[in-house]
């Protein structure tokens, strides 16, 4: 794979020879797919990575030949993808919260139960499950791809005030929900420091 | 610590995509670009819309052992075979007259051994191209996807908590054609796994309770077509639902009478079709059932003297592209070859198999939507109740006090009520006079005491 090719000449070139698209493949697919997979877990992140790079690959054409990093596409696509699941991962958080057990993380082979002692994780994700569907991807772009505003105004489409205003609406609607279960009961592990009051 | 901090370390450090998810992905990309080369009228099937092993993500893992993968069929030899609803229904009467195995008792465990194939499919270069130099305007060409089907014996004992071991021995490779087997030697002979051991303990995830679901066929349908049999959940639509009703025959222990009421619901699916008599993927002589969704047929193959579940195989529609494969080409199986119930974990068993690490769920309200305190140990409700004298409880409640949100209520600690849900290794203790809010929430009262 030939590291010092920008996307956006790799995404170019592949117009006139396709086949020089497996190297985005290879650059991104598992940056993608883990994305993918801490969102709707590892069954059918296989399936919606795949189908990211399939549309990527017929939609290259309109690919911004200013962006000399794909990620932000990619993961818009991605993005676009996860939307018909949502109230799939809004049902996981919620049993998660209710059972400490993350459903999303059940294809991986048993080995141990993945029960979460930490209360205030449940209400972590019962939270989530609370932040609509425009404001999560937002929230979750920033936390676990690690775009930053622009490169998610980028994949969302969106101007970068957009970006920061659903960022903080939804970490508000956090905070909040984190707030009114503070302190959480002695007993289980807690975070260090932390603390609302 | 703040929110994005916390958001940060949910689900963090999970494992990376398999290697033959990523192969699969690549391949079907691959087989995309080369599409795009050729006139474009010619239909293709994208891999991910193939029916997928998604019981996986049903059963879960607990059924990780028993996974199963649908299977496929093809099938039809021309005879003329008695009608579907008739041999299905014959399927039930049998069912129903079988004694009821006992479902194994404390420190038993229900044995099953298993056969399981897919096909997986790899990517290398193309074993042409190193004699005859191939045509550098058609890059694509200097790569072969090659498939290989790696059987696997897996075992699994399962106690009635859903404790257990799994272990599962991979077999020698089975290559489709010659020509795969030469791409798979022009990529270096990698690996395939055979000879590899896994071993591990389960815990959690108990076999369906069928004790409260019903056996008439017409109720039952319609609970699995609503999704609400607990854990037996996913997308609508009747090829979901036929292979929700596969994950219950597959659940290892299923009373006589249920399996019955499975058969009647399955003969009611407009599109099920009757493959009649088929070979299991070792030779036994069962009837099969298929339904096709996409480009894959899922077929269960049962035995008609005992209306056992013999195996079931996945089975490629019609040529699919992306993994090269033609029409007619099995692509998973699963055959079941022995269950009993025995009394140990067998030999070697890993550390804490068998053991159930249990959870307690204190909560504020007799509602699973308040706020808990999670803790393990062995007494649920002396644990909560000393969680309620130190003053850890409640702490959502006395802060809408302090700030005079509600009135002030009396100081003490509160009759504490452990239920059970769906998930045996957890525990849930709610504020409460009786049992009923237990049953108010949807669980049953604990066996261990109500309170």
């Amino acid at each position: 794979m030939d590291q010092t090719t920008l996307d956006s000449d790799a995404v170019s070139a592949s117009l006139h020879t396709p086949a020089g698209f497996a190297t985005i493949f290879d650059r991104h697919f598992d940056a993608v797919h883990a994305y993918l997979q801490r969102r709707v877990g590892p069954d059918l992140a296989d399936e919606l990575s795949a189908q990211t790079f399939l549309v990527a690959f017929d939609k290259r054409g309109g690919y911004d030949p200013a962006q000399p990093d794909a990620r932000p596409w990619l993961f818009g696509i991605a993005t676009n993808l996860l939307r018909r699941h949502h109230r799939d991962e809004v049902r996981q958080f919620r049993a998660y919260a209710r059972s400490a057990a993350d459903p999303a993380l059940d294809a991986f082979d048993g080995v141990e139960a993945r029960l979460d002692a930490s209360q205030m994780r449940r209400e972590l994700v019962d939270a989530l499950a609370d932040v609509p569907a425009e404001e999560l991807d937002a929230l979750l772009l920033y936390a676990w791809a690690e775009l930053s505003y622009p490169e998610i105004a980028c994949a969302l489409d969106i101007p970068t005030g957009t970006v920061r205003s659903r960022l903080s609406r939804a970490r508000g609607r956090i905070r909040a929900a984190l707030d009114a279960g503070w302190p959480p009961a002695i007993g289980q592990p807690v975070p260090e420091e932390g603390g609302s009051r | 610590m703040n929110e994005i901090d916390l958001l940060r370390e949910l689900r963090a450090g999970l494992p990376g995509p398999r290697a033959e998810s990523r192969a699969s992905a690549r391949g079907t990309l691959v087989a995309r670009i080369e599409d795009s080369q050729r006139p474009p009228s010619r239909a293709t099937v994208p891999a991910w819309r193939r029916s997928r092993p998604r019981l996986v993500a049903v059963l879960a893992a607990v059924a990780a052992l028993l996974v199963a993968l649908p299977t496929l069929i093809l099938g039809g030899d021309g005879k003329v075979q008695p009608a579907l609803g008739q041999v299905l229904r014959a399927a039930a009467a049998t069912a129903a007259t079988q004694p009821a195995e006992p479902p194994p008792g404390p420190g038993q465990y229900f044995y099953t051994r298993s056969r399981e194939a897919y096909l997986t499919t790899s990517i290398g270069p193309n074993p042409r191209c190193a004699t005859n130099p191939c045509n550098p305007e058609h890059p694509w060409e200097a790569t072969r996807a090659w498939s290989v089907l790696v059987p696997r014996i897996r075992q699994t004992w399962i106690a009635a908590n859903g404790t257990g071991r799994a272990r599962a021995v991979a077999a020698k490779p089975e290559f489709l054609t010659a020509g795969q087997r030469r791409a798979w030697k022009a990529a270096g002979s990698p690996h395939l796994g055979s000879g590899g051991v896994e071993d591990f303990a389960l815990s959690g995830q108990p076999f369906l309770d069928t004790s409260n679901l019903p056996t008439e066929p017409k109720a039952l349908r319609r609970l699995i077509e609503a999704r609400k049999i607990p854990r037996v959940d996913g997308p609508p639509g009747e090829a979901e639902t036929f292979t929700l009703i596969g994950d219950m025959l597959r659940d290892t222990y299923v009373p006589p009478a249920f399996r019955a009421a499975l058969y009647r619901v399955v003969a009611e699916l407009p599109k099920v079709e009757l493959r009649g008599e088929v070979k299991d993927p070792v030779g036994r002589t069962g009837i099969g059932v298929a339904y096709t969704k996409g480009s894959t047929t899922h077929e269960l193959i049962f035995d008609p003297e005992t209306s056992a579940l013999l195996g079931e195989r996945e089975v490629a529609a019609h040529r699919i592209p992306e993994l090269q494969v033609p029409a007619g080409t099995e692509t998973g199986s699963v055959t079941y070859l022995e269950s009993k119930v025995v009394d140990s974990l067998g030999k070697g068993a890993p550390p804490g198999a068998g053991h159930l690490r249990q959870s307690i769920g204190c909560y504020e309200k007799p509602s699973l939507h308040a706020s808990a305190a999670v803790l393990h140990g062995p007494d649920p409700i002396a644990t909560c109740t000393k969680l309620w004298h130190e003053g850890a409880m409640g702490t959502t409640l006395k802060r809408l006090e302090r700030e005079g949100k509600i009135p002030k209520r009396p100081d003490k600690t509160p009759n504490l009520v452990a239920c059970e849900g769906d998930y045996p290794a957890v525990t849930y203790v709610f504020p409460g006079d009786g049992p009923s809010v237990c049953r108010r929430l949807g669980m049953r009262p604990a066996a261990d005491g109500g309170g």
